[in-house]
């Protein structure tokens, strides 16, 4: 499986929805887009993949894997969805982070996308996801404190060398005090890849531990994030014209084609 | 949000919007909207763009210039603000 990518979604900020958006895309990938969808904890310090999901208190995790004891092939678990999850571990020990791409290699061969939910802190956690990602989507929201660190995310990413596909604004409310897609690109320097819709449904799923795009398939927000996860492998989603025919969205859901 | 409809056939989709249309429709397009028996462009701020000072205020008057005047305070005050406060997070970041 040569054209197997990795993406790995960063937020050098806690809350704002890396976990969600990395659950979500994966479940779309999967379920929509027929791929072969791989999700991974990397959040080492917090990991809470695994309550996104259901899967509470998996026998084996990343950490197991990267403390050495096991190969990485225990820790994959099937979800019913019909991706796979590597969890992490809710009481987390020590493990060395750097050695997470050389687990991931062998898996390249098997998913035609893995997704890595990364470490909200600037430290090797993150530098780890950063290392072993093709692609990094920054999470951010339309707000100067979360503006703030995704800057920051950004300026450490391209010192690292890793390749940035985009920014996928979480939580917009539309309103006009939030910052605009203009405000946002033209600070970071970076292109919005989506502009995903605060939606208590998301928290409604969260609660059910199943991904919002899986719980409420017809929801905006849903239908935000499976143009993401489409537009992510290149493939348009079809969508049926309402009986009232288009209506203009100006904060335009995809900015980029693949 | 729904649009604003300019009776030209003009959709205005925010206060921005607003504005650039304010500064170029003729007075007959103006008065169409604003005279003795409405304000389309007041109803329309506190009906959807929900901004109820700005919508008193347009209501007070039916001097377009006014309304102009009035309009870009509040779409240009905003968006020089948040430029200032980019440009020093912008600074703050790269001065690490």
């Amino acid at each position: 499986m040569s054209d197997s990518k990795i993406f790995g979604i960063i937020a050098l900020k806690g809350g704002v929805g890396k976990t969600t958006i990395a659950s979500n895309i994966g479940t779309s990938l999967s379920k929509d887009f027929q791929k072969k969808v791989l999700i991974i904890d990397a959040n080492f310090s917090t990991p809470h993949l695994g309550l996104h999901l259901g899967i509470v208190n998996p026998k084996y995790t990343l950490h197991h894997v990267l403390n050495d004891n096991h190969s990485i092939f225990e820790a994959i678990y099937q979800h019913e969805l019909g991706f796979h999850v590597i969890p992490g571990k809710l009481s987390p020990f020590k493990i060395d982070p750097t050695i997470l791409r050389e687990r991931l290699e062998p898996l390249r061969n098997i998913y035609d996308v893995i997704i890595i939910d990364s470490s909200p802190s600037l430290n090797e956690e993150m530098y780890a996801t950063m290392a072993a990602s093709d692609e990094l989507l920054v999470v951010s929201s339309p707000d100067y404190p979360t503006l703030s660190s995704t800057i920051h995310a950004i300026s450490v990413a391209g010192q690292k060398g890793a390749n940035i596909r985009g920014i996928v604004i979480n939580r917009a409310y539309k309103k006009k005090f939030e910052l605009s897609k203009k405000d946002i690109e033209s600070a970071s320097g970076t292109k919005i890849l989506a502009i995903i819709p605060h939606d208590v449904k998301v928290l409604s799923a969260l609660s059910k531990m199943t991904p919002v795009v899986a719980h409420s398939p017809k929801q905006d927000v849903s239908v935000k994030i499976k143009d993401l996860a489409g537009s992510l492998v290149g493939v348009k989603k079809k969508r049926r014209a309402s009986f009232f025919g288009k209506k203009k969205d100006k904060d335009q859901d995809i900015v980029d084609e693949a | 949000m729904n649009s604003f409809y300019i009776c030209n056939g003009r959709e205005v989709h925010n206060l921005e919007e607003l504005l650039e249309v304010l500064q170029v429709i003729d007075d007959g397009t103006f008065y169409h909207h604003v005279n003795d028996e409405k304000n389309d462009f007041s109803n329309w701020i506190l009906g959807e763009v929900k901004d109820k000072v700005l919508a008193r205020q347009v209501s007070k008057t039916k001097d377009k210039e006014k309304i102009i005047l009035l309009l870009d305070k509040r779409v240009n005050n905003d968006a020089k603000r948040k430029q200032f406060v980019i440009a020093q997070i912008k600074e703050a970041i790269e001065n690490e």
